[in-house]
């Protein structure tokens, strides 16, 4: 029996744990790659890792999605992606915010998970970068993880070529060959590649990609804006958010950087790589007003990625309809570190004929079918803020 | 961002006293001082009360602490591949993570670091038919001048012609029609063992901590700089250090322990406390951002030049030449990247290990992204990758064109 050619789009770390799962159950695996590895929004975020979420459905996704990166190690060839734990801080300044997040305390705790509403004092004792600052009316603080994006993406990219996967880099997906309404190729800036099945993992590019196969998935990218100081002792160890929508984050990485970013509510559509003026100048105010210790490091660089926004805010991980073959995995919405490894993983599982694991339910891309992009309220991450009850 | 510095800064009575290490590095805990005496490349330390580059903080402000008490973690790193860790370290597997958090709770600060107290600077919005940038010895009459003599840096250039500076108090936003940068040159690092030791720097930090009022009669300077500038860089340093050595070759290696002590010159040894290197990288960063295409150079030690300037975008003194630098062996234990503490034979590993694209070495190594954002290094990082088969293409260029301290950028809101 001929194995199975499965061709993946994108090197990310969606499609790099696809391609290192689906090698080790036994297919014949190709990664096309346009750029560089982690070139896309892999290598454009801040890797953090963690169980709270605002629904229940998304939570135990998570609880799976870390315990996945807990034992990513021996998939990446015994590396250490630089996981580390740390304090996921969802820090609240209104008194609506605190009362809306205490009713997902039951929910937290039924799950397992350690997510706990705290007050202004115990939000300052655990949280000390804050003081100073403005006061906060509490925060939900669990525990967490943070993962270096970049050892993580090159990690599995060296894994994959000391196990012969073909990943060809600087290829690009052209589009995808059906016949009958089944895959039967990829074409290539290279040529065409013949497939049994094809993983769409291009995030930003994968509207495109399964745009030539007739399949219509209603995402749009967003850009979201980075900046990073030069590394000092380590001072901090929470992974600090502002539940505010149009507010932002930050938090210390390994190397000693502070990361932060803030969101612009008058951010359009569309994939934009430039970096802005009003980012550098909202960010420093944020943290001016937040945690104003942090005033005297210097800023060294700023740059720009992309979330790629379902209507939903979930990821689109399973078969699209009407293409026997062709198979999502990109629409993370922001949860793309978190998310992708597990989920890629639970794909080709489903791709092998493993079945599909109920965790997997609320991601099924026929849940779009006939649906329209929304260019909704953009900064809004948690697709609900306040207003939605739980 | 304050004006520009009356008498000695703290750098520069370190450099005199003869323990020029007022920094250290972040991943080796490696003993450190600037290359460039203007804020630019990071390594000098800072002011812990304002956060300013000790480099432009007066002498009598601050105190550098003499020892790392981390040093001896650095140590035995030194003599490990810098991402060691992945395999070693960081097992058995039930302790995963806890390792990391080890180190980082055994390195910890005391504290929170001290906020400046300053405040909000005002946001200044402006159009200028023709903005220059840099030294205004080369500026056109009629145009507005940005520069540290003039109270304000530059540190980006954004979308629609917008250059943003800092300025005491004031935040600037300035759209220009035109924009010439004669911004000068960085130091380009040169590969030889002992490259990141304090006392080695750019020939024009020296002059700049002379002109700052620092006294160096006792300190003897080695000079590399081409044959017919020496004529001229002897009288302008007389009676102010003791040149001891006034060459165009790079020598073969730098000796010393926490500082330079003496250069190998052929077969010689030559005693020294400083060496100044008069090698130019272009200060073309700005150039870049406006969108400038940056190549690598020709010749045997390149540099990062512009190519394919926009129309509006012209490069004008040090800024715009193509140093022709004298040769060098690539030494494997010299550092490329000092910021990072990336060595020659660190960037050999990532590429044999199987990386062969500049963005993933980058990311790989840290090569580059540290405090001086590649314009100290990016020459010497590129350089190594070419001689190891990679295509020597320069990393994306980003905000921020140089160091800013948050507190500068952080203006009141607007509305």
């Amino acid at each position: 029996m001929t194995r199975r050619r499965i061709v993946i789009v994108g090197a990310g770390i969606a499609g790099l744990v696809a391609a290192l799962e689906a090698h080790a159950a036994g297919c014949h695996v190709t990664v096309l790659e346009r750029g560089y590895p982690g070139g896309g929004n892999s290598g454009r975020n801040v890797g953090r890792i963690r169980r709270m979420q605002l629904t229940e459905e998304l939570t135990r996704v998570s609880i799976a999605a870390s315990d996945y990166w807990l034992e990513i190690d021996a998939l990446l060839g015994g590396r250490n992606p630089l996981l580390f734990p740390t304090t996921y801080a969802l820090v609240l300044y209104g008194a609506d915010e605190a009362e809306h997040l205490g009713r997902l305390e039951p929910m937290w705790r039924a799950t397992g998970i350690d997510a706990r509403l705290h007050d202004t004092a115990s939000t300052l004792e655990r949280v000390p970068v804050l003081r100073g600052g403005e006061v906060p009316v509490g925060s939900v603080l669990s525990s967490a993880l943070l993962v270096h994006h970049d050892a993580a993406v090159h990690g599995a990219y060296l894994a994959a070529q000391e196990r012969g996967i073909d990943v060809r880099l600087g290829v690009e997906a052209l589009g995808v060959e059906t016949a009958a309404g089944a895959v039967v190729a990829v074409e290539t800036s290279q040529g065409r590649l013949a497939a049994d099945a094809v993983i769409n993992a291009a995030d930003s590019h994968a509207r495109d990609l399964a745009a030539t196969a007739g399949v219509h998935v209603p995402t749009h990218p967003m850009r979201r804006e980075a900046l990073v100081t030069h590394s000092i002792k380590p001072i901090m160890d929470q992974a600090v958010t502002f539940y505010r929508p149009y507010e932002g984050w930050f938090n210390q990485t390994l190397r000693g950087e502070i990361v932060a970013g803030v969101t612009d509510p008058a951010e359009p559509a569309g994939l934009n790589h430039d970096s802005s003026l009003p980012f550098a100048l909202r960010t420093a105010a944020l943290l001016r007003q937040k945690a104003p210790s942090l005033m005297g490091l210097h800023a060294v660089r700023q740059w720009a990625g992309t979330y790629e926004y379902t209507p939903d805010r979930s990821p689109i991980v399973g078969a699209y309809t009407g293409v026997e073959g062709l198979y999502g995995l990109h629409g993370w919405s922001g949860r793309g570190m978190l998310l992708a490894p597990v989920c890629a993983s639970l794909l080709v599982r489903e791709i092998v004929g493993g079945g599909r694991d109920p965790l997997m339910a609320p991601f099924a891309p026929a849940r779009f079918d006939g649906v329209e992009d929304d260019a909704g309220p953009h900064a809004d991450y948690y697709g609900g803020y306040v207003t939605a009850a739980p | 961002m304050s004006g520009p510095l009356l008498g000695p800064s703290v750098s520069g009575r370190a450099l005199a006293s003869g323990r020029p290490a007022t920094g250290r590095s972040f991943r080796l805990h490696r003993p450190r001082a600037g290359f460039c005496a203007n804020g630019t490349c990071g390594q000098c330390g800072s002011d812990p009360a304002t956060g300013e580059a000790l480099c432009c903080t007066p002498a009598d402000r601050v105190t550098p602490s003499r020892i790392d008490p981390l040093r001896a973690l650095g140590l035995p790193a030194e003599r490990q591949l810098p991402w060691f860790w992945e395999r070693r370290l960081l097992r058995p597997r039930a302790l995963r993570g806890r390792y990391l958090s080890a180190i980082r709770s055994l390195s910890a600060a005391p504290g929170l670091p001290a906020a400046p107290a300053i405040a909000a600077p005002a946001h200044r919005t402006l159009e200028v038919p023709l903005l220059h940038v840099g030294d205004p010895d080369h500026a056109d009459p009629g145009a507005m001048v940005v520069d540290a003599t003039a109270g304000s840096t530059a540190f980006g250039v954004y979308a629609d012609r917008t250059v943003a500076a800092t300025a005491p108090g004031e935040l600037l936003e300035i759209r220009c029609e035109r924009l010439v940068l004669a911004t000068g040159a960085h130091l380009r690092l040169p590969p030889i063992v002992g490259n990141d030791l304090p006392g080695v720097l750019h020939l024009d930090a020296l002059e700049r901590y002379l002109d700052q009022g620092a006294d160096l009669r006792s300190v003897r300077v080695a000079v590399i700089a081409p044959a017919e500038r020496h004529a001229a860089i002897a009288s302008a340093l007389e009676g102010h250090c003791q040149v001891v050595h006034l060459d165009p070759e790079i020598p073969r290696r730098i000796g010393g322990r926490g500082r330079v002590q003496s250069i190998a010159v052929g077969s010689d040894t030559v005693a020294c406390d400083v060496l100044a290197l008069a090698l130019d990288q272009p200060a073309v960063e700005l150039a870049l951002l406006a969108g400038a295409r940056g190549v690598l150079g020709e010749g045997p030690l390149p540099v990062v030049l512009a190519d394919a300037l926009p129309d509006w975008v012209e490069l004008r003194g040090r800024a715009a030449a193509q140093p022709a630098l004298p040769g060098c062996a690539q030494q494997r234990d010299a550092f490329a990247c000092p910021c990072e503490d990336v060595r020659v034979r660190d960037l050999e590993a990532a590429v044999s290990s199987g990386l062969r694209d500049v963005e993933l070495i980058k990311r790989r190594t840290g090569a580059m992204t540290g405090p001086c954002q590649g314009k100290v290094c990016q020459g010497a990082v590129l350089t190594a990758l070419r001689d190891l088969g990679v295509e020597p293409r320069p990393m994306t260029p980003r905000p921020f064109g140089r160091l800013t301290r948050l507190a500068d950028l952080a203006v009141a809101h607007d509305a």
